[in-house]
């Protein structure tokens, strides 16, 4: 059985980044079969957003995972459907269905 | 302990073969025990390394085809029903619970051996790639037959009649009842009905998610044809020295496999703990849950409870704090158990309406 987010690994999303995004950047969050999976990109640099959102929509858009723009714990997060430059941290599930 | 001599054109690797009274090897009959090859025994009866080389390929090219049948017949999927290990060998399977026995489809001369793992995942009865036809003979009754592409798929689909077929309530298109090997089926047409069992997705295929099928656990189920008694002794002990190197190989995997889910699971335990309150982690460390108050849109509030685990494990408590619904909802089931907690804690909080209107409810009290 393929370990979900293999696809995403190759593309560059790694499980060992630091858990928090530095002051600046932008991190998106992925839930996997490696646990978590994440990439960063710097929000100052235009080219490097546009990546960002790209990625997101892939995800979101068209895989129809869930975006939820995380702060602290213990906070609730809040669903999202467009990408926020400014969000900071997103995490993303893979689509859910009822059991 | 004699030694016996087996021409080779690699060395083998030492291993030790169990024999039985009568087995035949180079020296002649011998008694019950054991042997081992050592690496450059002395050849009886040599062979070229051309003619080896020939022959060993042809031995890998029989078994990656037995390897690909067995590969696109995949369908025993986690979870699937078949309680407890059998091993079963010989041209019939006696040893199963079962009303008469029933001679299994021959086995193509390649197979030698196939093995249905069913790994620990528990969840719905999952099967794919299985045709059952149902063909009336009359206008009222007929019997349920089965049609596999594959060989291996047959003689899965057989064992699977009795642990599978006899729990067989309903179909879509008249109930069955299923005691022995064959089962009356009552259908007002005289028809053929043929279904496709792709993931127990479709209402139509509700009969594989019979609530007796979800608590199904670690599962093998081996088939030994009978060709593997008529090797003669040199191929045995080729084929036992190759799968002792398989086991071991499988055995490597399986290892790396642990280490790799522990550390995803630690990964996603990380995060879940990062997303918590400090009373909610309190609550993960002690009681393996965590309680969460949701405000609702309509002003009310509610707290559900999310035990450890991926399906059925959000509970509704009532005013005493007791679990009065349970929902199941999740993410794809290869994630880690914690990142589903994470995955429902986060959809519950930011959007209840659409959690409620995903997750399968199931009322276990009066509010």
């Amino acid at each position: 059985m393929d370990t979900l987010g293999t696809d995403l690994t190759k593309q560059g999303w790694s499980p060992d980044l630091p858990d928090q995004p530095e002051p600046g950047q932008i991190m998106i969050s992925v839930l996997s079969g490696y646990g978590d999976i994440k990439k960063v990109w710097n929000a100052a640099n235009r080219d490097e957003v546009e990546d960002a959102r790209r990625s997101f929509d892939e995800l979101v858009k068209k895989k129809k995972y869930l975006a939820f723009k995380v702060t602290a714990a213990g906070d609730k997060g809040e669903q999202i459907r467009e990408f926020d430059p400014e969000a900071g941290k997103m995490i993303l599930v893979p689509p859910v269905a009822g059991g | 302990m004699p030694t016996y001599g087996l021409a080779r054109a690699t060395p083998l690797p030492s291993v030790e073969v169990g024999l039985v009274d009568g087995d035949v090897l180079a020296g002649g009959p011998v008694r019950s025990g054991s042997i081992t090859i050592r690496d450059q025994v002395p050849p009886v009866e040599p062979v070229s390394v051309d003619e080896e080389r020939v022959r060993l390929a042809a031995s890998e090219a029989r078994m990656d085809a037995a390897r690909a049948d067995l590969e696109r017949s995949q369908l025993i999927q986690p979870g699937a029903f078949i309680q407890d290990v059998q091993t079963i060998s010989g041209p019939t399977y006696d040893g199963l619970d079962r009303g008469s026995a029933a001679q299994l489809p021959p086995a193509p001369p390649e197979i030698q051996s196939v093995e249905y793992e069913i790994e620990e995942d528990d969840y719905y009865g999952l099967v794919q790639n299985v045709r059952v036809t149902t063909t009336t003979t009359g206008t009222t009754t007929g019997t349920l037959s089965f049609a596999a592409e594959t060989w291996a798929t047959q003689v899965a689909m057989r064992i699977m009649q009795d642990r599978v077929f006899r729990q067989w309530v309903t179909s879509g298109s008249g109930s069955t009842n299923c005691l022995t090997s064959e089962w009356a089926i009552t259908n007002s047409a005289t028809t053929t009905n043929s279904y496709i069992i792709d993931q127990c997705t479709a209402a139509a295929n509700a009969v594989w998610r019979s609530a007796g099928w979800q608590q199904c656990n670690h599962t093998k189920v081996r088939w030994t044809p009978s060709v593997v008694a008529q090797e003669t002794p040199e191929q045995r002990v080729e084929r036992a020295a190759r799968e002792e190197l398989a086991r071991q190989a499988r055995e490597r995997d399986a290892a790396q496999r642990r280490v790799f889910m522990d550390t995803a699971k630690s990964r996603a335990r990380k995060l879940l703990l990062s997303m918590l309150n400090p009373m909610q982690q309190k609550q993960l460390d002690e009681k393996n849950y965590f309680d969460l108050t949701v405000f609702s849109k309509d002003g009310s509030q509610r707290v559900y409870r999310i035990e450890h685990g991926y399906a059925g494990n959000v509970k509704l408590l009532g005013a005493d704090g007791q679990p009065v619904k349970r929902y199941c909802i999740h993410a794809d089931s290869r994630l880690p158990n914690e990142d589903q907690m994470l995955a429902q804690k986060l959809l519950l909080e930011a959007n209840e309406e659409d959690f409620l209107r995903i997750a399968n409810m199931t009322q276990l009290r009066a509010a």
